[in-house]
């Protein structure tokens, strides 16, 4: 009876010490803020429009026709509540009375985050001052190159005939992606 | 009194025997996503992945393990996470790895004494990533052919690999916390 006493005394000292031991590291990672956009084009980012003479005394001047040959890419990586903005601005200066109009559409093509990659707004009269054509970017990515992103539809009217002059102007137009 | 002391011999070392002890050296804090990050407008990540040295921890193991009337023993490491802050976003995924076998020694005791050296071929494999989940999984163990065992590895590697970078994630600063457990 005795050495029974022991033998179960020695088993529930063994049941005692059997608790499992743990040790612990620890992974820490930050995703980074992540916001780039260019423009792409299958030639020359240099677009023209160009006037043509009427062929006909007493008609008007020939519009140009719209180029759409740019393309605009952006790649955001955000905080979960936060969107951010595409603006465009003129540096340098219109010539006089014509009105350059920017028409943004889109996205299309390849790429993730479905409406987070942005929505275009109504067409814009472009001028000196940073105007929204695409808000609400969040996390995304439109893929690269032309026919991914957002296409860009630049369109020329005569807005006052009375300062038209001949010859040429050159001006910038600015992509500025900025937190809202 | 002969009972006793023979009850005591093999009471002893019954006793001794569950004390396992694991400790992990080696936290992973990602440095930076230099490598991954997007160069190009309108791309993702370059890469979808980051991996840790791969000896980013290092697990010391020590102890006895064993049943008795079995002949295989020795150790085996269970692994699990836990996220602390921010929720880690869908498709997010911590994976671990054993890259070597580490130094050490087992020895089995019973049926003789004898040092047969261990042997890992006991859960993932060496150089196969695990994907770490809040449940604890068997990893890995090292064994040898007795009915007891005692003994100690050292400098066991463990690489981590961080899978599913994406621009489309929510910014933010993550932890996550691994934890190794060793039993017998």
């Amino acid at each position: 009876m005795k050495f029974l006493i022991q033998v179960i005394i020695g088993m529930i000292a063994w049941n005692g010490v059997r608790a499992q031991t743990t040790g612990t590291a620890t992974v820490g990672f930050t995703l980074p803020l992540v916001g780039i956009i260019d423009l792409e084009s299958p030639s020359s980012k240099n677009i023209s429009l160009v006037f043509s003479n009427p062929a006909e005394a007493g008609n008007a001047v020939a519009l140009p026709a719209t180029n759409s040959f740019l393309w605009l890419n952006l790649t955001s990586a955000v905080a979960a509540s936060q969107t951010r903005r595409i603006t465009a601005q003129v540096s340098g200066s219109i010539p006089a009375g014509i009105s350059i109009n920017l028409l943004v559409t889109g996205p299309s093509g390849s790429g993730g985050g479905g409406s987070a990659r942005g929505t275009p707004v109504s067409a814009i009269t472009l001028n000196s001052s940073a105007q929204t054509v695409i808000n609400n970017i969040g996390g995304a990515y439109t893929g690269n190159g032309v026919n991914n992103g957002f296409q860009l539809n630049y369109s020329a009217t005569l807005q006052n005939y009375s300062q038209l002059r001949s010859g040429s102007g050159t001006f910038t137009v600015v992509y500025t992606l900025t937190d809202n | 009194m002969r009972r006793g002391v023979l009850l005591l011999c093999l009471l002893l070392p019954v006793t001794v025997i569950y004390a396992q002890k694991i400790t992990v050296t080696g936290n992973w804090s990602v440095p930076n996503f230099n490598s991954q990050k997007p160069v190009e407008a309108g791309s993702d990540y370059v890469s979808s992945f980051v991996e840790s040295a791969s000896n980013q921890t290092l697990l010391n193991v020590n102890g006895t393990g064993g049943v008795l009337g079995l002949l295989l023993t020795g150790f085996n490491i269970q692994v699990r996470q836990t996220v602390t802050g921010p929720a880690l976003p869908p498709g997010l995924i911590l994976r671990a790895r054993r890259t070597g076998e580490g130094l050490g020694y087992l020895i089995g005791l019973v049926p003789l004494p004898n040092i047969l050296g261990y042997y890992t071929n006991y859960g993932v494999p060496k150089n196969e990533y695990l994907t770490l989940t809040s449940a604890n999984q068997n990893f890995f163990g090292f064994f040898a052919t007795a009915s007891l065992s005692l003994g100690s590895v050292n400098d066991i590697p463990i690489q981590y690999r961080l899978e599913g970078l994406s621009v489309l994630l929510p910014v933010n600063t993550y932890s996550i916390t691994v934890t190794y457990t060793v039993s017998p």
